[in-house]
């Protein structure tokens, strides 16, 4: 790894990954809330903006993304070190709970308490997962906001778009994804904002609206090319 | 069973898919047409897995248990730990292109839009088959609690069980 940062010992690093991945119950949600209160809140190891782009980056490439999320953290605080420390932390404690649980889950199943204190954690994983959101969100807005309200409107737009598209249109995650990373080049990079229609080789019908709304604002764009030159 | 096809399945089924969960349908319809798990061994293991704390994705360790004893553990063990190393090769490529005019507006869109989707599954799991307005009160009192960053996480976990307990 070319640049190692003055940051934690890796057995530092994995008595703290040990603890996330132990009580991180409720699965992501709660998992991504530790990461961040360990990591940006508490020590400042990892910026806002890093936690948002390891995120997305960790989201283009197949299996958990939790793990090449934290593999990203690992290798940022301490090389190859670091990226073991921060996979033996978080998977060996709760690799091991999860089988001792498998192994008397026919056990506990049916019994009532064990099912109540379930369906209170689960609305619980929703409210640390909205504010995990709200985290997210701010740095990504902040950015938007520095190049004006109309950056904020369309940068606004994104997200709402997205989530609609993902959660009341059902569209399969990767085509949004996919859709929402077009129309940004498209934004940075189309000289006359009424032109985008054209210019997409690969855009369907069905697309053309999304596109067309984000890309006909014409001062996000103009904003957007000023700050990059 | 042979270990090294038991392997193949499960590691094809990460490679080929994202999230904890996206491997399940290539794991269910190779073990099942292989004779290898059950309907049931899946439904535990899936129970499992919204129990267990860490990532979503340990819901295979279960099923490895289940279907194949301690060797299973390992099997899957290894079969989800490799495909994220991807990554790297990915973030290397995006530090070399990162300050292109393009990639940059790609990064932006795409951030948004992963960022958007979390909001997706804060609302699936709140609107779930069998939460009420008690459920919407916890779901409320864990966002003011972790908004104000100042309880614990285990500790927001744990009154949520509590109300659970009492209420639910």
């Amino acid at each position: 790894m070319k640049e190692e940062i003055a940051g934690p010992t890796a057995w530092k690093l994995l008595g703290i990954w040990a603890l996330i991945g132990a009580q991180s119950f409720g699965g992501g949600p709660t998992t991504l809330q530790s990461i961040r209160r360990e990591m940006t809140l508490k020590r400042g190891w990892i910026t806002e903006m890093e936690f948002v782009h390891f995120w997305t980056l960790s989201s283009l490439v197949p299996g958990i993304n939790m793990l090449s999320f934290a593999i990203q953290i690992g290798r940022k605080l301490a090389g190859w070190r670091g990226i073991a420390a921060t996979l033996i932390g978080l998977l060996l404690p709760s690799t091991l709970i999860t089988v001792a649980i498998t192994a008397g889950f026919s056990a506990v199943q049916n019994w009532p308490p064990f099912q109540a204190m379930l369906r209170g954690i689960l609305p619980a994983a929703a409210g640390l997962m909205f504010v995990t959101f709200l985290q997210m969100t701010r740095p990504l807005l902040r950015e938007s906001r520095r190049q004006g309200w109309a950056s904020l409107g369309v940068s606004l737009g994104f997200i709402g778009v997205t989530a609609a598209m993902i959660g009341l249109l059902r569209w399969p995650v990767w085509l949004a994804l996919l859709l929402a990373m077009l129309s940004g080049v498209l934004l940075v990079t189309l000289p006359l904002p009424g032109r985008s229609q054209l210019q997409n080789p690969t855009a369907l019908p069905s697309q053309k609206p999304v596109l067309e709304s984000l890309s006909e604002r014409p001062s996000p764009v103009e904003q957007q090319r000023q700050d990059i030159s | 069973m042979n270990p090294l096809v038991y392997f193949l399945i499960f590691i094809k089924a990460s490679l080929f898919s994202t999230g904890g969960f996206g491997n399940l349908p290539s794991l269910h319809q190779d073990l099942i047409d292989n004779g290898l798990a059950t309907d049931a061994d899946f439904g535990q293991a899936i129970a499992v897995g919204q129990i267990t704390p860490g990532p979503n994705g340990l819901w295979v360790i279960s099923l490895g248990y289940l279907t194949y004893g301690f060797l299973g553990v390992v099997l899957a063990f290894t079969a989800i730990l490799i495909p994220p190393f991807l990554v790297l090769a990915l973030s290397a490529v995006y530090r070399k292109i990162e300050h292109k005019p393009s990639v940059k507006g790609a990064m932006r869109g795409l951030s948004l839009a992963v960022v958007g989707s979390l909001l997706v599954i804060s609302s699936l799991l709140i609107f779930a088959p069998g939460i009420d307005w008690r459920g919407w009160l916890i779901g409320l009192a864990s966002f003011g609690l972790a908004l104000s960053q100042r309880v614990p996480v285990i500790l927001i976990l744990v009154l949520a069980a509590g109300a659970g307990l009492l209420f639910l």
